[in-house]
C-alpha cells in the first residue's frame, strides 16, 4: 500500500493511507488506543460498558481498537464514576485534545445508549466522520407462526417488540426525519389477508393502513427530497412500481401513480437516490431479476441495468451519498453482498463464504451496510464494512430475523 | 353549525397534547376534511360542480373514481399538492368465515407463471364452484421455492395469483370477489430442498369464504 501525498501539510509518514478497494479510495481503519479506568462504578456494569465501547470504537467504520496499547496515534482515556462516563481522547498530528461525558443511569440499557453517544462524539471529533453507534435498525422476526417488526441497536441489543399483528410482516423502512431520529416508520401487514402497507408511530405505537389502493402492496421506500412514497401494488393486475406524494407531516398527497410496468414481468425492491429523482429496482425484464435505475421525473425513459456482471441481481440499496448501490447477486452458486460504484461502474463483492445473505441496508455513514442470511435453517443479521469486509453477527436469539433496515 | 366544528377541532388539539406533532396534524386535518365533507352532503352538495358540453363529459370517469394514475396518462388536475381523496369504500369483506372447501391447489414450472394444461381442470372446478356459490369470496395465495430472492419472491408470488385471477375473470368470476395475496417463499409447503419440494411450494392456494 502507498501512501499519497495529498496535502502538502502533511509528511508522506503522517498522512493517512489511502486504500484503492476496487471502488473509491476510503480511508484506511485507524488505529485507536483505548484505556478504561474504573473509579467506583457497579464491577459487571462497567465490563457490559467496557465491551459495549469496545464494539462500537471497532464497528464505527473507521477505526479499530489497537492491541499494541498506548502507541496509536489515537489515544482514548475512559474514565467511569457511579453517576457519569467521562473520555478524553486525543491526537497529537492532528491537533485534536478534547473531552466528553456523558451521565450514567446504574441500569445496563440506558448506559448502552450513553456510551454509544460518547463513542459517536469521539468519532466526529477525532475522524470528522458521522458516528452510527446511537443509530437504530428495524427487522421482522419471526414468532412461532407469524412475525412482528422489531427495533434494536445498531449492534443489536436492546431488541423490542414495535408491531402487535400476530400475523405476517415483511419489509419495514423508517421514515426520514431530517437527520434526527426517525419517529415513525412504514411496513407491509397481513392482517387484513391482503398485503397492506401500514404507517407506525414510534413514540405511541399507533398503526394504520398507509394506503386505500385495492390489491397487495408491498416494499416501501421514501424519499425525503422529492416528498415521495415508491412501493411494489398489484392494483393493476400485476406487481408494478408505484409512486405516491407523502408529506412527513400531512400523509398522503394526490393518487398513487403507476411508473413502470411491463405485462406478465415482476418488478420488486424500489430505492430512491438520495435526491429522489432516481429508482433503482428489481425487475425480470429480460428473464431473471437484475436491478434496473428509472428516471423519477416526468421523462418516461426505459430504465437502464445496473451492472451486466451477474445473471441474477436483486434487492438494490442506494446509498445516502447517492455514490454507491448495494445489491444482493448470486455468485458461484450462493447469494452475497455486492456494490456498485456508479461513476466507475466497478462492482466490489463485500461477502464470501457459506449462506446465502440478502436485502442489504446502509448505515448513514456510507461505510457499513447491514443484511439478513437467508438459509433454511438459519437467517440472522450482521453487519459488514466497506474497508475490510469483515462480518459481525448483531442479532440475538430465537426466531428469523429479516428485512433490515438501517435508520438514523 | 361552524362554531362547532371549531370546538370540536379544539379538543382534538387538547386531547392529542401527548402525541407527535405528525400524528396530531395527520389526525386534525383528516377529521376536518370528514366533518366538511358531512356537512356539504347535509346541504346536498355531493361534490364540486362542473359545467358539461356534451354527453360524453358527462359520461366519462371522474378522477374521483380512479384509484391510481394509471403509467403514461397525466392527471387533468392539479393532484400533487392536493390532499389524497378519501378512502374508497373498502373492497375486503368485512365478514371472512373461512369455509370449509377445499380447491385443489395449482402448482407452476420454475421462474414460471404460465397455467400448464394439468391446471387448467383444477381452475375449471376453481369456476363452478365460485358460479354455484356466488356468494363465495376467494383468497388467492402465490408461493414460491426458496431458490429465488427474498423480496424478488413475493413480487413473483403475486404475479403468480394475480395470473389465476386473471383466468378466473375471464370465466366470468365477478373481480370483488377474487382477492390477491402472496407470501413469497415464506410458507412453504414441503420443507425438503430438493427438486420435489421446489415443484411444491411453487403454487396458489385458495383460501374460500363465505359472506
Amino acid at each position: 500500500m502507498k501512501a499519497l501525498s495529498l496535502n502538502p501539510l502533511y509528511s508522506k509518514q503522517t498522512e493517512p493511507y489511502r486504500v484503492k478497494l476496487g471502488i473509491q479510495e476510503i480511508p484506511k481503519k485507524q488505529s485507536v488506543a483505548v484505556r478504561f479506568v474504573n473509579r467506583g462504578l457497579d464491577k459487571k456494569l462497567f465490563e457490559e460498558l467496557q465491551k459495549t465501547i469496545l464494539f462500537d470504537v471497532n464497528n464505527n467504520g473507521v477505526s479499530s481498537v489497537s492491541s499494541k496499547g498506548h502507541s496509536s496515534d489515537y489515544k482514548v482515556n475512559i474514565f467511569f464514576d457511579p453517576t457519569n462516563v467521562k473520555a478524553e481522547f486525543s491526537c497529537v498530528k492532528k491537533g485534536v485534545n478534547k473531552y466528553v461525558e456523558m451521565h450514567l443511569f446504574n441500569h445496563l440499557a440506558p448506559d448502552r445508549q450513553s456510551c454509544h453517544k460518547l463513542v459517536d462524539s469521539i468519532t466526529e471529533a477525532l475522524f470528522d466522520k458521522k458516528g452510527i453507534a446511537a443509530t437504530k435498525i428495524l427487522f421482522t422476526r419471526s414468532i412461532g407462526n407469524s412475525t412482528e417488526v422489531f427495533e434494536c441497536d445498531y449492534d443489536g441489543e436492546n431488541a423490542r417488540q414495535v408491531t402487535f399483528h400476530n400475523s405476517y410482516v415483511v419489509t419495514p423502512c423508517y421514515i426520514p426525519n431530517g437527520g434526527k431520529k426517525a419517529e415513525s416508520f412504514l411496513y407491509v401487514s397481513y392482517r387484513s389477508g391482503q398485503s397492506k402497507i401500514h404507517r407506525v408511530f414510534l413514540g405511541t405505537g399507533k398503526d394504520k393502513p398507509l394506503f386505500q389502493l385495492s390489491g397487495s402492496q408491498f416494499m416501501p421506500a421514501v424519499s425525503e427530497a422529492t416528498g415521495r412514497i415508491a412501493f411494489i401494488s398489484d392494483a393493476a393486475s400485476n406487481p408494478d412500481l408505484f409512486m405516491q406524494n407523502f408529506s412527513h407531516s400531512f400523509g398522503l398527497q394526490g393518487l398513487p401513480r403507476q411508473i413502470f410496468t411491463i405485462p406478465e414481468k415482476t418488478q420488486a425492491s424500489p430505492s430512491f437516490s438520495p435526491d429522489g429523482s432516481k429508482l433503482a429496482f428489481t425487475s425480470d425484464i429480460k428473464g431473471t431479476p437484475q436491478v434496473y435505475i428509472l428516471q423519477t421525473i416526468e421523462t418516461q425513459k426505459d430504465p437502464s441495468v445496473l451492472t451486466s456482471r451477474h445473471r441474477e441481481c436483486s434487492a438494490p440499496a442506494w446509498s445516502p451519498d447517492g455514490t454507491m448501490i448495494a445489491y444482493t447477486a448470486k455468485t458461484e452458486g450462493l447469494r452475497q453482498i455486492w456494490v456498485h460504484h456508479l461513476q466507475t461502474k466497478e462492482d466490489k463483492q463485500l461477502t464470501k463464504g457459506a449462506g446465502n445473505k440478502e436485502n442489504p441496508s446502509w448505515a448513514s455513514n456510507n461505510l457499513s451496510l447491514v443484511y439478513n442470511t437467508s438459509d433454511y435453517n438459519s437467517s440472522e443479521l450482521f453487519l459488514v464494512h466497506l474497508h475490510d469486509s469483515k462480518i459481525v453477527q448483531i442479532s440475538k436469539g430465537g426466531g428469523d430475523k429479516r428485512f433490515p433496515s438501517w435508520g438514523t | 353549525m361552524r362554531n362547532s366544528v371549531w370546538i370540536f377541532l379544539f379538543l382534538v388539539l387538547l386531547t392529542s397534547c401527548n402525541r407527535s406533532h405528525d400524528e396530531v396534524w395527520e389526525d386534525t386535518t383528516s377529521a376536518s376534511r370528514h366533518v366538511t365533507r358531512g356537512l356539504m352532503v347535509l346541504g346536498g352538495k355531493q361534490g364540486d360542480s362542473r359545467e358539461v358540453w356534451s354527453r360524453e363529459d358527462f359520461l366519462c370517469q371522474q378522477e374521483e373514481d380512479l384509484e391510481f394514475i394509471p403509467l403514461n396518462q397525466e392527471s387533468t388536475f392539479a393532484v400533487n399538492d392536493m390532499p389524497a381523496p378519501p378512502p374508497p369504500k373498502d373492497k375486503l369483506p368485512a365478514n371472512q368465515n373461512e369455509s370449509a372447501k377445499s380447491l385443489e391447489r395449482v402448482h407452476f414450472p420454475l421462474d414460471s407463471v404460465k397455467i400448464t394444461s394439468d391446471n387448467l381442470e383444477k381452475l375449471k372446478n376453481v369456476v363452478a364452484y365460485m358460479k354455484k356459490n356466488p356468494s363465495t369470496y376467494i383468497f388467492l395465495e402465490g408461493h414460491c421455492d426458496e431458490r429465488g430472492p427474498e423480496a424478488y419472491n413475493l413480487a413473483l408470488g403475486s404475479r403468480r395469483s394475480n395470473t389465476v385471477k386473471s383466468h378466473l375473470l375471464k370465466e366470468g368470476i365477478k373481480a370483488d370477489h377474487v382477492f390477491t395475496v402472496s407470501y413469497g417463499k415464506g410458507q412453504p409447503l414441503a420443507v425438503g430442498h430438493n427438486e420435489d419440494a421446489w415443484e411444491k411450494n411453487r403454487r396458489v392456494e385458495f383460501r374460500v369464504f363465505q359472506k
